[in-house]
């Protein structure tokens, strides 16, 4: 069954709705978008975690809408929000990777171009295309949000949490380091540090800086001095270009355009709205480090807390977008073959059938290749293994708390921030199997346009660009005929 | 050019991995000395004496060990700001300029780092003294123009325009005018600087950008090729006095400088960045091996594997070691761990490196290096593909195809049990026989196998072993490019012979100094410098030198509008 070309009535009646006098058959996709042109969604977020799912404990139970499904063991975190997500079964890129491409499953292959939906050149920074998050930025990013007068002064923020240098498997580091590729040759890397992404933020919002009002007089002598140094930088650039040649100059526009993005944001710091809240600079601060020689690989820094670095970059996350000062985020849970050993969590267990878990008051339990190889190795050992599912769990309850503060953030027009976001929540691997069908993929918010309080289990394959493509059509009303391998929308993930 | 050798492609699972096309190329060395498959001399370029295509670089955005190294010798910081900065690799190696491109938000890293480079410079009495030779307070005082001029010509890595005083100067007086002190003031005109293209690019300029004629480097420009070529790092002042006088295009003062910078501490950055990326030493931080297998791998022994690698090829730098050592040479630099897991005596040194030479042994050459060892090795075993491809791929520049794609997908149930499961009832020899049976695979797997096989007395951290686990004994029979040998010493000899091998050498230094791909133009202007360096004497020093020498490395053209 191709699933772009199911019609179901609502689409019919939806299609009709917005009165186009086209003859119904004819393309609904088109109507779909123009739909969604009406109600455009505010954001876009993707949340990415790494080495796919323990299979055994994924599949929610029952399929279809609100008592028809029951969400699994990896899923009940998520029981608060069973009402505002989509969990898509069947989701797949065995298209792409069917063109020719090595099929040896490899982290780092199944990253990147899992948003990108393109074939990458394996040695080199050269993806494809840009990524789903990119594309909806460089339509949207750029533009305020219906209840804001004020542009975002960032058009798209990368954030995550990994600290480590991971072995990226022989590929360029940007295939497992970064989602969000604005060009085929251009990785945005992440930033991993909770006190950079707030002091970027902070320093947007009025008065002086937001929390620290008594500060104004420093904040406005900063944006005045910041200013000054890009004028001189531009100016000095602009300088230059008379003695390049083409391909220099072109090289050199790469950074003034950089510089010029950097000035727009400093010339807006102190002028966005704020929310009425009252944010606090993080006390955890994180860095991505190559491991040096002679440090224990396994170690993390002094003061540093995993879980309290996912639930920072959480509240970052909600600070960024309840200001408006950003539409669109990428956030990587963690790098595509992590060997971050997740110490600090409990073990839990799991029983096949069974939707819960249990916590037991002991270590997290890294068997075979865990132990040195972190959360990648226990990636290694089976569907079933319990140490694989205590980490991918985690992953699911930090998406929840994200979803927590999401939804208790109310905007002006009743809704709340989840309400107006859309969310994608998956991994590009399925499992220990290290296949890319039968991806984890959860949709939740979207404005109503996305099915919520659902259980999509397509009986045969999807393709995850048609999944990104809806998303982008119908989410945000942009008008691409396709993205990477795609066919067409995916009518069903539709409310 | 050639990938980075990379144990990957062939290396983690190789018994799933097949070659159908494309390694037939490989198997003989070229009767001429060529790479194979390598262009012979396009008419208009051919080797002679007459002038070469010297090419051009592209601007070069300094790269993170560049950054930090830069702003260590500008500043007398001991910060690493490039901590901060996106790990980053590039393309062949890290400081090609083409793969050096530039994001909002590495630019943000780069105007946060100035910042803070500054503020940590302001505070610091000995830092702010390298460059506040006199305390400005006014608006166009003479001692900021002074102080910037002189300063300026250190951060630019050339002298300023007068014009380009006066841009600094715009943004020290609009700090005055703020009511900040000359010094603060100062600070912020330096910010400016450090955040500015002039310092966080190399770029050489041509006068006509679109005149394909070659012209000499300025000396600035010469004496930051030589400084980034050998420290990672701006140039010494003697080093910028010579460039004002213009004193570095003479060949004995070229010649004389290579010298002076390799002498000097600082020129282990050359050490670490090229051979640490040549040899894969950087990557083996991150290499995984299995515990349950390998219990005595440590974090500690890898780290002393790779200073034993970096050792290695400074022995070579630095006391003019002939290359046709490189194979044969007898002697190691171990620590206390490292001597154990070698089966040498301790040396009682305990974290320290120190040379040791142990006759006895079968342990000789670079083929002996542990690191090298464990790096072409999956996590629980040998891999003799992976050590196969690797030495094609990085001492003899004739990588292999990587695998194609039209080959049954892997088993997935196979891919977890390879891994775990130890030497068992079928050795990793017998294996791959299997695994070469399928005509599919033959074609590839033919040529890189028996090269690694040749090797399997050492184990997948480069222990010595005469049998596998199970008990089978080690036959170390191999071919290379049609030859057969036995064991690493005679593997080594092989390469060590083999033309492609000193040509690779030449060829990755050549990549590695210029800071660019090599080109079709470049084939003359190599074989120039091949054939003064076998004239000369094959060691890297004279290498680096002849390559320095090179008119590829001192002049420069434009490019076609």
């Amino acid at each position: 069954m191709n699933p772009k070309t199911w019609l179901s009535r609502r689409n019919v009646l939806r299609g009709l709705g917005v009165g186009l006098a086209l003859p119904w058959l004819e393309s609904l996709s088109i109507k779909a978008a123009q739909a969604a042109t009406a109600a455009p969604t505010k954001r876009y977020l993707l949340m990415y975690f790494s080495c796919g799912v323990a299979r055994a404990y994924w599949p929610p139970q029952g399929a279809g809408a609100g008592s028809a499904w029951k969400l699994s063991a990896l899923l009940e975190p998520l029981s608060p929000h069973k009402k505002s997500i989509q969990v898509v079964s069947n989701v797949g890129q065995e298209a792409l990777y069917n063109s020719g491409v090595n099929p040896n499953p490899s982290h780092s292959l199944y990253c990147a171009p899992s948003f990108s939906c393109t074939v990458p050149d394996v040695s080199k920074p050269i993806l494809g295309g840009p990524t789903v998050d990119q594309v909806i930025a460089q339509n949207i990013g750029g533009i305020a949000a219906s209840g804001s007068t004020i542009p975002p002064a960032f058009k798209s923020l990368q954030v995550g949490c990994s600290t480590m240098n991971s072995n990226p498997d022989g590929r360029h580091p940007s295939m497992t380091r970064s989602v969000s590729w604005s060009a085929s040759d251009v990785p945005l890397y992440k930033e991993v540090n909770p006190q950079a992404v707030f002091d970027n933020l902070v320093m947007q919002l009025a008065p002086g800086g937001g929390a620290n009002p008594q500060n104004q007089a420093l904040a406005e002598l900063r944006k005045a001095r910041d200013i000054s140094v890009l004028d001189y930088v531009a100016e000095e650039a602009t300088s230059l270009q008379t003695k390049l040649s083409a391909s220099d100059r072109h090289r050199l526009d790469q950074f003034l355009s950089s510089v010029a993005d950097i000035e727009g944001r400093a010339k807006a710091q102190g002028t966005a709205m704020t929310s009425g809240k009252v944010y606090t600079r993080p006390t955890l601060s994180a860095s991505y480090n190559e491991r040096r020689p002679g440090a224990v690989l396994k170690a993390d820094p002094e003061g540093y807390d995993r879980n309290t670095h996912a639930e920072v970059m959480n509240d970052l996350i909600t600070m960024a977008f309840e200001t408006n000062l950003t539409r669109v985020i990428s956030h990587m849970l963690d790098d595509a073959r992590s060997e971050y050993h997740y110490n600090f969590l409990k073990q839990r267990t799991f029983t096949k059938g069974s939707l819960t878990s249990t916590q037991l008051d002991v270590p997290i339990t890294t068997i075979q290749q865990g132990d040195l190889l972190g959360y990648h190795g226990l990636s290694h050992d089976g569907d079933n293994n319990d140490g694989y599912a205590t980490v991918n769990r985690w992953f699911v309850e930090k998406f929840a708390s994200l979803l927590d503060r999401l939804s208790m953030s109310m905007e002006a027009d009743g809704k709340s921030v989840l309400d107006n976001t859309l969310i994608l929540f998956m991994s590009g691997m399925q499992g220990s199997s290290h296949q890319l069908t039968q991806l984890p993929v959860v949709i939740a918010g979207g404005n109503g346009i996305f099915k919520t309080d659902y259980h999509n289990n397509f009986p045969a394959q999807v393709k995850l660009a048609d999944v990104h493509l809806t998303m982008m059509k119908n989410g945000f009303g942009i008008q691409l005929d396709h993205f990477g391998y795609s066919g067409g929308i995916v009518e069903e993930l539709l409310a | 050019m050639q990938q980075a050798p990379n144990a990957t492609g062939y290396g983690i699972f190789p018994f799933a991995l097949c070659c159908v096309v494309g390694c037939t190329g490989l198997v003989q060395t070229a009767p001429d000395g060529k790479r194979a498959g390598q262009a012979s001399g396009s008419g208009g370029n051919a080797v002679g004496n007459g002038p070469v295509d010297p090419g051009r670089v592209a601007i070069h955005r300094l790269n993170n060990t560049e950054y930090d190294n830069t702003v260590r010798d500008l500043l007398g910081t001991a910060s690493h700001p490039a901590a901060e900065f996106l790990a980053e690799e590039g393309l062949n190696f890290d400081n090609t300029a083409t793969a050096l491109g530039m994001t909002t938000d590495q630019y943000q890293k780069y105007f946060d780092a100035a910042n803070a480079l500054i503020g940590e410079s302001l505070a610091s009495n000995s830092q702010r003294a390298r460059f506040m030779a006199c305390v400005p307070s006014a608006v166009a005082d003479p001692c900021a123009r002074q102080i910037l001029g002189n300063f300026g010509l250190q951060i630019y890595r050339r002298p300023l325009e007068p014009a380009e005083v006066d841009r600094a100067m715009k943004v020290y007086d609009a700090d005055i005018a703020r009511a900040q002190t000359g010094t603060e003031a100062i600070g912020q005109a330096l910010r400016a600087m450090l955040s500015g293209a002039s310092f966080l690019y190399r770029i050489e300029h041509d006068d006509n950008p679109g005149s394909l004629t070659p012209h000499p480097l300025s000396g600035y420009e010469l004496a930051s090729r030589l400084s980034y070529l050998t420290w990672s790092s701006l140039p010494y002042p003697a080093l910028f006095a010579a460039a004002k006088s213009d004193s570095l295009k003479e060949p004995a003062a070229l010649e004389a400088t290579v010298d002076r910078l390799l002498a000097d501490p600082k020129a282990t950055a050359f050490a670490e960045s090229f051979a640490g990326q040549w040899l894969g030493l950087r990557k083996l931080i991150t290499h995984s091996v299995t515990p349950q297998i390998f219990p005595t791998y440590t974090s500690t022994l890898a780290d002393a594997m790779i200073a034993e690698g970096n050792q290695w090829f400074q022995e070579f730098l630095n006391r003019d070691r002939p290359l046709s050592d490189w194979f044969t040479a007898d002697f190691n630099f171990v620590n206390d761990e490292l001597a154990q897991h070698y089966g040498m005596a301790a040396p009682g040194s305990g974290a320290a490196l120190v040379r040791v030479q142990v006759p006895t042994d079968q342990r000789r050459g670079f083929l002996g290096l542990a690191s090298f060892l464990t790096l072409t090795s999956v996590p629980s075993r040998t891999s003799p593909t992976a050590r196969g491809a690797w030495i094609l791929t990085a001492m003899l520049c004739s990588p292999p195809p990587p695998p194609p794609g039209n080959v049954p997908k892997l088993d997935a149930a196979a891919t977890a049990a390879e891994s775990s499961v130890p030497s068992g009832s079928e050795n990793v020899k017998a294996r791959l026989e299997r695994h070469r049976s399928d005509p599919a695979c033959a074609g590839c797997h033919s040529l890189l196998d028996p090269i690694g096989l040749g090797l399997e007395r050492f184990d997948g951290i480069g222990r010595y072993r005469e049998a596998y686990g199970n008990g089978d004994a080690i036959d170390p029979g191999g071919v290379l490019a049609g030859a057969p040998f036995a064991g690493a010493q005679e593997l080594g000899e092989l390469i060590g012979q083999d033309r492609r091998f000193h040509d690779c050498v030449a060829s990755k230094l050549y990549t590695y100094a210029l800071g660019r791909e090599i080109e079709d133009y470049d084939e003359a202007s190599i074989e120039k410098v091949k054939a003064k360096w076998s004239a000369r004497g094959v060691t890297f020093r004279n290498l680096m030198k002849e390559v320095v020498l090179s008119d590829a490395f001192r002049l420069r053209r434009g490019e076609a509008p």
